[in-house]
């Protein structure tokens, strides 16, 4: 009879187990099979809590029983909710994170119109001339961005340029912006993307997604 | 004359340990003494079969819920860091789905089966005495099931605990870093205030008449306010809206640096 219960237990819950499929996240396998085991449960309780075993001790057995089966329910279910909020909260840090780097940009961009003004009124080099001295690479389309470390997928592109007037596009592919549907720069959609344009005036600074 | 004892009257003492008691409990030890040269002899190291950050010792007695939220953090983890989440691999699910068969069918099957048989023999006299292989099994079973019983209500009490406080302080420090970076907002500002001649509008190399923009006074995280130190410095000091408890001073300097950072309330 135990080996009976143990065969059937196994059956049902590897079956409800798989059949959600796969998946990146463990959670639907393991609910299915979940609510699998809570069914096997109830009903060898029901089997087992019977006569000839006293009535007190059956009271005894299902009062603690359910306790244990609800703690464990609160933990589960807890477990799932706190997990999947920290998960949220790393994309959130993220996003945050990535979006100070793309603004730890203004203070060179802010170096380039202070040294345009802090010419001489005779021999003033335009803007763009001064952005090309700190940026060669310049180009309409261009990243202009060196990666800091190994995972840094920062970049920052030239969008549009003229004489007194340069517009940055600056993405980070891999974190969330505020619409998921935005098509960024390079296409991509859904992802983090701040513009920056500098004039004589200093940088003004557009947060697009 | 024939002498006869009462125990021949009787027939043979019932033994203390049944057939079945024997068999399992010399299958346990053997089987034991197997894995244990085994495992001494080929040490495996399998880290689906763990619990990510928790040492082995103690994991076998948490429930496959925390190896699911092992994985939730790690796929976390891993688009933090900019790269893609995989699928869950089979070693993972099979990891999983052993530990819930153990602690969920095969602990209390065994137990509650061989204990509602054990009643049930109690009433034969005989049996009562007799340590039969179910027994075992049921002792087995308890372990199992007791292992992850005793601690569900505890676990779960504890659990909500730690749930709100991780939600407060993860608030908290969210406020703190959106404050951070209105800060270095307002440090650019003043800086680009600063660079630029008088006939923009700007200070030609200081903060005199510098004023905070309005947009940038009050935002949803905190209300900000400036001093002019000297024409080169400024301090700013910000009031978070959400804990009135919680403020930020920092110093900007010619350069439009921040520095010289303090956290009062909750942001220490």
């Amino acid at each position: 009879m135990i080996v009976i219960w143990l065969v059937v237990g196994i059956i049902v819950v590897t079956a409800a187990f798989f059949l959600p499929g796969n998946s990146v996240e463990a959670w639907p396998a393991l609910n299915s099979a979940g609510l699998a085991v809570l069914i096997y449960l109830l009903a060898l309780l029901l089997y087992t809590l019977r006569p000839p075993i006293p009535r007190k001790k059956i009271v005894i057995s299902w009062i603690l029983s359910l306790v244990v089966i609800v703690a464990i329910g609160f933990s589960w279910t807890g477990m799932e909710r706190t997990t999947n909020w920290q998960r949220s909260q790393l994309s959130k840090i993220r996003t945050v994170t990535v979006r100070s780097m793309c603004l730890a940009e203004i203070p060179q961009l802010l170096g380039i119109v202070s040294q345009y003004h802090a010419q001489s009124p005779g021999k003033k080099a335009s803007l763009l001339e001064l952005f090309k001295r700190t940026f060669p690479e310049t180009a309409l389309g261009a990243n202009i961005y060196k990666p800091q470390f190994g995972t840094d997928s920062l970049r920052v592109f030239v969008s549009a340029f003229s004489e007194g007037e340069i517009t940055l596009i600056a993405h980070f592919p891999y974190a969330k912006g505020r619409d998921s549907d935005y098509v960024s720069y390079t296409g991509r959609k859904g992802s983090v993307q701040e513009k920056f344009i500098l004039t004589e005036k200093g940088v003004r600074h557009e947060s697009e997604n | 004359m024939n002498q006869k004892t009462d125990s021949d009257k009787r027939g043979s003492e019932p033994s203390e340990f049944s057939r079945g008691f024997i068999y399992v409990m010399v299958s346990i030890t053997i089987a034991i003494l197997i894995l244990t040269f085994l495992f001494r002899q080929y040490r495996i190291d399998l880290p689906e079969f763990g619990v990510i950050g928790v040492g082995s010792s103690f994991e076998m007695y948490l429930g496959p819920w925390t190896q699911a939220g092992a994985i939730t953090i790690e796929r976390g983890l891993a688009e933090f860091s900019g790269k893609a989440a995989a699928l869950v691999t089979l070693q993972q699910k099979l990891a999983i789905l052993i530990r819930l068969s153990i602690l969920f069918i095969l602990g209390p099957a065994l137990f509650f089966l061989g204990w509602r048989k054990r009643i049930i023999n109690q009433e034969s006299e005989i049996l009562k005495s007799t340590w039969r292989g179910s027994t075992l099994l049921c002792v087995f079973g308890g372990i199992l099931t007791f292992s992850i019983a005793i601690q569900a209500v505890p676990l779960a009490i504890i659990r909500h605990g730690v749930e709100n406080d991780l939600r407060s302080a993860q608030a908290i420090a969210e406020n703190k870093d959106c404050i951070i970076t209105d800060m270095h907002m307002i440090a650019h500002d003043a800086f680009q205030f600063g660079i630029l001649p008088k006939s923009l509008n700007g200070g030609n190399r200081s903060y005199e008449n510098y004023v905070l923009p309005l947009r940038l006074r009050e935002t949803a995280n905190a209300r900000y306010e400036m001093k002019l130190l000297d024409p080169h410095n400024l301090r700013i000091q910000a009031q978070s809206i959400p804990y009135s408890t919680c403020r930020i001073t920092t110093h900007i300097d010619s350069l439009g640096q921040t520095g010289r950072w303090e956290y009062e309330g909750e942001f220490r």
